[in-house]
């Protein structure tokens, strides 16, 4: 390969370029390559957003959780509406919406709010993330199955119970876990 | 007829048959169906009862609205600021109720008042049904202006106000609800053709949000037109909660003279 | 049944589908994700996402298993003196379909090797898939028996070949010291992973065995289309489905159901249709996802440039929303999946050589 002055200049110039970069790479502090703006490592960054929709969702649905426990069930129901409407698409209102139909004994209409909550955000599902509701899901989707397959072995056409049984497979198949 | 008009056009382009949607008065409905004028039915829980259990109407399907789907409830509500704070609070007050036919403005309530061990007839001091269209949110909007003291609201009308900003949740406390039963039902005469019954209820669930129909021109969606969220096949024991309210509250077909 | 010569390179191919077998359910036992202990097409979702190819915060982390199967082969290619740097043939055709391979994964929900792992965990859902990619595969040899063909890479001047590999250990870099613009999932499928030195390890053996034996999924069902039971490559299939079934009921991974398998959708015409595509393709460019990247490790630039648009397409199939999830495929999924089977409709017929008489 060496056959030239070119050749051998082309090595040599490799030889400084390599070392320049091993010697940029060892003498840079630990906060180099950092981004400029002397930002949080993306990973904290990460941590503090997971932490503020914690509190976000506190704050905007914490009267919701309220009622539910004291057992005013309906009128979480009305509160969740009205903040559809200041929030809209926000999974976390499926969610809480799901939990009280179940525990109002609605399973089927619980199983489509709670898979749109998953579908929105899949922390739910997440055993790692303080907003985990991975038993709720599960015993929902236990239940709903044999529900709507009796119910769709006697009216086999009934589209809706198609669409719900499907949600309840993808939640089974969302708590199995796998690539997401 | 404005909201049926698409779906009645929709059932019969599926069914094949021509269909003509027919208002009709609650309290006419029974003997008008009696006299054979109709085939298929459009009714509330109640009536879909007194129909099954005096000339047996076979079940079609239930509509669904709200976030209970085929099913609703009646509440009992005062404004978030009053004194009531149990149903037993309700005696000496005034209280207004939707239609006595109404089975989640009328039977509900009054049955959570029975169970509660009250007598709608005697411990309220001043009871009504207001007049006109829209009673159900006419009702609502007496408590809340402090016309009366609470109101018999179907929670499906709580629901649909809150939804469209007209009431706040907040404006209201729920002192009780009734148990969930189905909503309006399509039935069918007991002699109508199995074959016709069975398109007919095809034809109902088979309805998504997107289903257009063309109508005066105008091509519209049907289930939007209805104000419905969809059609579900329920089984006739589903209605069983409802004949039993009927029972306790003593409202057709069980009424006692 | 013809029986395969029981030489060295036999037990060579057995070797790597057990071990492939074995470790592809280890690996999801030790922390990658249910049924996804080797899935090329999720790492290299996950892998383009670490790279910022993507911003799905639930599919970011420098697989290991990727730059193993790429060192582990140039390894052992280096060391067995097959390192040939080579390639030139249709470039960019290879490149599109290295995106259109993943696009076909992303689809079904993972690539051959997944495909087999999901089957052998119970998983019924996987039985489209495995349909599909045995028509894709037959329909890609019949292309091949008229002509179709991308042309064989040539001995290249130069080094080309080693850039792929030199990649490979910039990204071991990345993994073994994190520079701050690489991104790992905190949450998510991505954030589930087997330690990544046991990841490293196993990419490395399984580089190495299959750079010696050849062994490939999609090769494994060619050369049985082509010469039935006497290649040794359907015996490393056979080896690979038993350990992986051995190991599933030993560790209680075993679940035979349609409904509610992890990371799996209901819509079979599209799993069909994916794994069709991965299937055709993989004949056309010369093995699947995963041979791509042992080819790329021994110098094939053009399993190099087929590697490329996998990552690309890995980057894609998330920030375009073509990947499917268990809730099933996006109408964007399915339009580009037919797009890819118009690719390779088309790539049939531009590269097909016609014979003067018919």
């Amino acid at each position: 390969m060496l056959r030239d002055r070119f050749d051998r200049l082309c090595i040599l110039g490799l030889v400084l370029v390599a070392g320049a970069l091993v010697a940029l790479l060892v003498t840079a502090g630990p906060s180099a390559g950092r981004q400029n703006d002397g930002g949080v490592e993306r990973r904290v960054e990460q941590e503090m957003l997971a932490q503020a929709r914690v509190a976000f969702l506190e704050r905007h649905y914490g009267t919701v959780v309220s009622m539910r426990d004291r057992g005013e069930l309906q009128s979480a129901l009305l509160k969740l509406e009205e903040l559809e409407r200041q929030l809209p698409g926000e999974p976390h209102g499926a969610l809480l919406r799901g939990e009280i139909l179940h525990r109002m004994g609605l399973v089927d209409r619980s199983i489509s709010s709670l898979a749109l909550a998953v579908r929105g955000n899949g922390d739910y599902i997440d055993p790692a993330s303080p907003l985990n509701q991975r038993d709720l899901i599960a015993s929902v989707a236990g239940q709903a199955v044999p529900l709507l397959r009796d119910r769709l072995r006697g009216q086999p056409d009934d589209r809706q119970a198609v669409a719900v049984l499907k949600d309840a497979y993808y939640l089974q198949s969302r708590l199995a876990g796998g690539c997401e | 007829m404005q909201r049926f008009g698409p779906l009645t056009r929709y059932l019969s382009e599926k069914v094949g048959v021509n269909f003509e949607a027919v208002p009709v008065d609650t309290q006419d409905f029974e003997g008008r169906f009696k006299a054979g004028e109709f085939t298929f039915t459009h009714t509330n829980s109640i009536l879909y009862v007194m129909l099954k259990h005096d000339y047996d109407l076979q079940l079609i399907a239930a509509e669904k609205r709200g976030q209970f789907g085929p099913r609703t409830a009646g509440a009992i509500v005062v404004r978030r600021d009053s004194p009531i704070k149990s149903l037993q609070d309700l005696k000496g007050k005034r209280m207004i109720f939707g239609p006595q036919m109404a089975p989640t403005g009328y039977m509900a309530q009054y049955d959570l008042m029975l169970k509660a061990g009250l007598d709608p007839e005697r411990d309220l001091a001043f009871s009504t049904i207001p007049q006109g269209s829209f009673k159900h949110e006419k009702l609502i909007y007496g408590v809340y202006l402090g016309a009366f003291d609470a109101a018999a609201a179907p929670v499906l009308d709580l629901e649909t106000m809150t939804r469209e900003g007209k009431i706040a949740a907040d404006d209201f406390r729920i002192l009780a609800q009734s148990e969930i039963i189905p909503y309006c039902t399509f039935g069918a005469a007991k002699t109508t053709d199995a074959a016709l019954v069975e398109k007919f209820r095809k034809a109902l669930l088979e309805l998504t949000p997107e289903t257009t129909v063309e109508i005066d021109g105008e091509r519209r969606k049907v289930l939007g037109a209805a104000w419905v969220d969809g059609f579900e096949a329920l089984r006739d024991q589903d209605y069983d909660p409802v004949r039993a309210m009927a029972k306790r509250t003593n409202m057709p077909p069980y009424q006692v003279y | 049944m013809s029986w395969p010569r029981f030489d060295l390179n036999f037990w060579m191919v057995v070797a790597a589908g057990f071990t492939m077998g074995l470790f592809g359910v280890l690996l999801a036992v030790w922390g990658n994700p249910d049924n996804s202990g080797i899935c090329v097409s999720c790492f290299m979702e996950n892998s383009a996402g670490a790279l910022g190819l993507h911003a799905n915060p639930r599919m970011q982390y420098l697989r290991p298993e990727l730059i193993g199967f790429v060192l582990g082969a140039a390894l052992c290619a280096a060391v067995g003196r097959e390192f040939r740097s080579r390639g030139g043939s249709v470039p960019l055709a290879r490149l599109a379909a290295g995106v259109f391979l993943i696009v076909g994964c992303a689809i079904f929900i993972g690539c051959p090797i997944k495909l087999f792992l999901r089957f052998t965990a119970g998983d019924l859902s996987a039985a489209a898939g495995v349909v599909g990619l045995l028509g894709g595969v037959w329909l890609g040899l019949q292309g091949l028996a008229r002509g179709v063909d991308l042309g064989r890479a040539q001995n290249e001047r130069g080094g080309t070949g080693w850039l792929v590999p030199a990649g490979a250990v910039i990204l071991l870099g990345f993994l073994v010291v994190p520079p701050a613009f690489v991104a790992f999932s905190t949450r998510g499928s991505a954030a589930q992973h087997a330690p990544w030195l046991a990841s490293l390890g196993v990419g490395l053996l399984l580089g190495a065995l299959a750079q010696r034996s050849r062994f490939c999924i999609t090769g494994s069902v060619r050369d049985t289309l082509l010469m039935g039971t006497r290649t040794p490559l359907i015996w490393g299939l056979a080896a690979f489905v038993l350990a992986a079934v051995g190991v599933n009921l030993a560790t209680g991974q075993f679940r035979l159901a349609l409904y509610g398998q992890p990371g799996a959708h209901l819509e079979h015409l599209w799993s069909f249709l994916g794994m069709f595509l991965v299937g055709w393709l993989s004949v056309l460019v010369g093995g699947c996802p995963f041979r791509q990247l042992v080819k790329a490790g021994e110098g094939d630039a053009d399993a190099g440039l087929v590697v490329v648009g996998m990552l690309i397409g890995g980057g894609l199939v998330q920030s375009w929303g073509i990947a499917a999830t268990a809730a099933g495929v996006p109408l964007v999924g399915k339009a580009v999946l037919l797009v890819g089977l118009a690719f390779v409709l088309g790539a049939s017929l531009l590269f097909r050589i016609r014979s003067a008489h018919p």
